[in-house]
């Protein structure tokens, strides 16, 4: 890796890339609080965990360091796991009541 | 460097985009147009690989699809560790072919406990999860 | 290094011995492979001294922490065995999730390197969410699983998007980073972080998933749920606050102190109300979390002793607690206090064992919650929260209500007097951990020592 910042950044600022990551992580953030169904709910971390990698992609071309695209390599393979296991989950909720509405928990409470 | 030849640098992608798009337009449209047409009652049926179409394509089906899906996804990203390493191949030398059959023993280990939980086993009972 | 390569191989190789007809060798295989682990954490064997490029560090406070999390490990693992009586076979995947999970955990209290924080944080937490769902026919470990798995993911996003915005300021994931970019929002970045972690340890804004899943999950993994994530979560707050303290602003720290005094406020309220012991337990997790808490107000490598003590206390107290719970459920099917009634009289063994460790997390003293309260408030008074330490007192007295309520429930007469007692190796481990909390609370300076 070169340490010079790339050409695009003189074009499109760093502060544009962190913005539009903030804004993606919030969509994400607010998805996750009102929605009612598990897959978007689960879809909507995506996005928050998405938003984290192009804020670490962006900031690891800014910097010329390679540190960034390794943490999302490391957020991509975590993030398979979780899925992996989310669903998992899902199907074994979906089995027991053949629903993937979230409303249907409301047995624990105190 | 000023923001003046933004829509300059865009232009590769406007024009993959419209290329993208005017295929999908093309291909269908082409098709359409020049495709045989014919038409009945079992020629409008879902087509089931032979089978005649039963009850509703939401059905809830078997779980293995999903556990094979659920595997997929899996494997298919860990592979992303073997491009850095593939394309640094001779620099890490010795020291980066050794962890990369570290990594890969790890791996095999997790598909042997699969292929031994029965998983990939299409034949067994249907509450295999 | 070591003994984390001896537990990965430990963990896989438990997997693939449930696949044998003989599963009594099971668990002593994995009880031994943490116990080899422990030891060599213990006597300093390292294979390298460089841990990923330095990226790991075990040394002092996260030594210990290790240490606690493996040693609270080893007393839950042989209960896993449990499980068989209930007609669960697959007690290989339960102890060798638990395993990966206390990699996570020691990865989690040792890093220097932000990257590593999200891996063991991950790691700990995605073998958690399936052990939540280890009852997979009970409706209440799936609600469970699944709440812990949506709120966990979730905080790991937000986690990592913190770890994000500390790299775009730094350009670099080492906490002892210099900073390139504005510093506001460096501090934004240890606020996300914060509040990352926080929900893992159940701080109040991020509390509440916390009563539902402990309610939900198997008791037993409701144990390591309460000990080993809470320990592990604590001790990457404790080194991130260690490692970048000099970049914090004041107002971090008003924060944390606003946090931990609603936290002790909402949590002992909440816990009044409580029918389900598991859930009155759960918010009693909350209140001492929030104590805990207090610790980290004015951190300094020679005050960590008293985090270390109280989270000993707290975990060694809780872990009884659940697993007493465990039999009890095990009896009457439910978590109510009705069904601790009579327990005096139908088990001598579990009420006292229970009592103590109801008192000791009152902090009633001659236990170890006793002397760690004591620690904990004693230094927050020193650096001059005095406001702050006279609400936790407080709602420390109001607290015993409710332990001294349980207590009693267990103490009285009830119609039925059906005497049972629990196996010798279940005994014994409770025992040990009495023992520890009444030694610790008497003689705190052997454990204080110890911790130095």
């Amino acid at each position: 890796m070169e340490n010079s910042t790339p050409e695009i950044f003189s074009a499109i600022p760093l502060t544009y890339y962190i913005l539009l990551s903030t804004a993606l992580f919030v969509v994400g953030l607010i998805g996750v609080m009102t929605r009612k169904n598990i897959i978007i709910v689960f879809m909507c971390i995506e996005m928050m965990l998405n938003a984290a990698n192009l804020m670490l992609t962006s900031t690891s071309a800014y910097y010329g360091n390679s540190g960034g695209q390794i943490m999302v390599f490391f957020t991509m393979a975590v993030a398979a796991a979780e899925v992996a296991v989310g669903l998992a989950i899902i199907v074994m909720v979906y089995k027991n009541l053949k629903t993937t509405h979230i409303d249907i928990f409301n047995k624990l409470k105190g | 460097m000023t923001g003046q030849h933004v829509p300059f640098n865009y232009l590769p992608i406007l024009l993959q985009f419209l290329v993208a798009a005017g295929f999908v337009v093309v291909t269908l449209l082409a098709t359409h147009l020049l495709g045989p047409k014919s038409s009945g009652k079992r020629h409008d049926a879902t087509f089931e690989c032979g089978l005649d179409s039963v009850g509703n394509a939401r059905n809830p089906f078997s779980v293995k699809y999903f556990m094979i899906a659920i595997l997929f996804v899996l494997f298919d990203v860990e592979i992303i560790f073997l491009y850095p390493w593939a394309v640094n191949f001779k620099a890490l030398g010795w020291f980066g072919y050794i962890e990369i059959i570290i990594f890969l023993t790890l791996l095999m280990c997790g598909f042997y406990y699969v292929i031994r939980k029965g998983v990939l086993n299409w034949e067994s009972r249907e509450d295999n999860d | 290094m070591l003994s984390i390569a001896i537990l990965t191989i430990t963990a896989t190789l438990v997997l693939f011995l449930g696949f044998s007809k003989n599963r009594d060798l099971i668990l002593p295989f994995s009880a031994a492979g943490v116990g080899v682990a422990a030891l060599c954490l213990l006597t300093n064997q390292s294979l390298w001294n460089e841990w990923f490029m330095n990226m790991m560090n075990i040394s002092g406070p996260s030594k210990a922490f290790s240490v606690l999390i493996l040693g609270l490990s080893l007393c839950i693992i042989p209960f896993i065995n449990e499980f068989r009586r209930r007609g669960t076979e697959e007690i290989a995947d339960f102890s060798g999730l638990l395993i990966f999970s206390l990699i996570g955990g020691i990865m989690m209290v040792s890093y220097s390197d932000l990257m590593i924080l999200f891996l063991g944080l991950e790691i700990l937490s995605i073998a958690m969410y399936i052990l939540a769902g280890a009852d997979r026919k009970r409706l209440n470990s799936n609600e469970a699983s699944l709440k812990y798995f949506i709120l966990g993911a979730f905080a790991s996003a937000i986690l990592l998007f913190g770890i994000a915005l500390f790299y775009a300021c730094t350009a670099s994931f080492r906490l002892d980073a210099e900073v390139l970019q504005n510093s506001t929002l460096l501090n934004l970045s240890f606020l996300i972080i914060f509040s990352g972690l926080a929900f893992k340890i159940a701080l109040v804004p991020f509390h509440f998933w916390a009563p539902d899943v402990y309610q939900g999950t198997p008791t037993i993994f409701t144990a390591t749920m309460a000990t080993i994530v809470k320990v592990s979560a604590f001790g990457a707050l404790f080194q991130f606050i260690s490692l970048c303290n000099h970049h914090m602003t004041e107002w971090i720290y008003w924060l944390l102190s606003l946090i931990a005094l609603t936290t002790i406020v909402f949590s002992n309220i909440l816990a009044l109300q409580q029918k389900s012991v598991k859930r009155m337990l759960a918010y009693s997790g909350i209140s001492q979390a929030g104590f805990i808490l207090i610790g980290f107000l004015n951190l300094s490598p020679e005050k960590s002793w008293s985090i270390l003590y109280y989270l000993f206390a707290y975990s060694t107290a809780s872990l009884v607690c659940f697993l007493v719970v465990h039999f009890v459920e095990e009896k009457s099917f439910n978590d109510d206090h009705s069904s601790f009634r009579g327990l005096y009289f139908n088990n001598p063994f579990l009420a006292i064992v229970m009592s103590i460790a109801l008192i000791s997390l009152g902090g009633g003293p001659l236990t170890a919650g006793f002397m760690a309260k004591l620690f904990v408030l004693n230094n927050a008074a020193i650096a001059g929260n005095i406001a702050l330490v006279v609400f936790a007192l407080i709602f420390a007295v109001l607290s015993l209500y409710y332990y001294f309520r349980l207590i009693n429930q267990m103490f009285s007469h009830s119609n039925e007097i059906k005497s049972w007692s629990i196996e010798y190796p279940y005994a014994g481990i409770l025992t040990v951990l009495s023992i520890g909390t009444i030694i610790a609370g008497i003689l705190p300076n052997i454990l204080v020592d110890l911790l130095k």
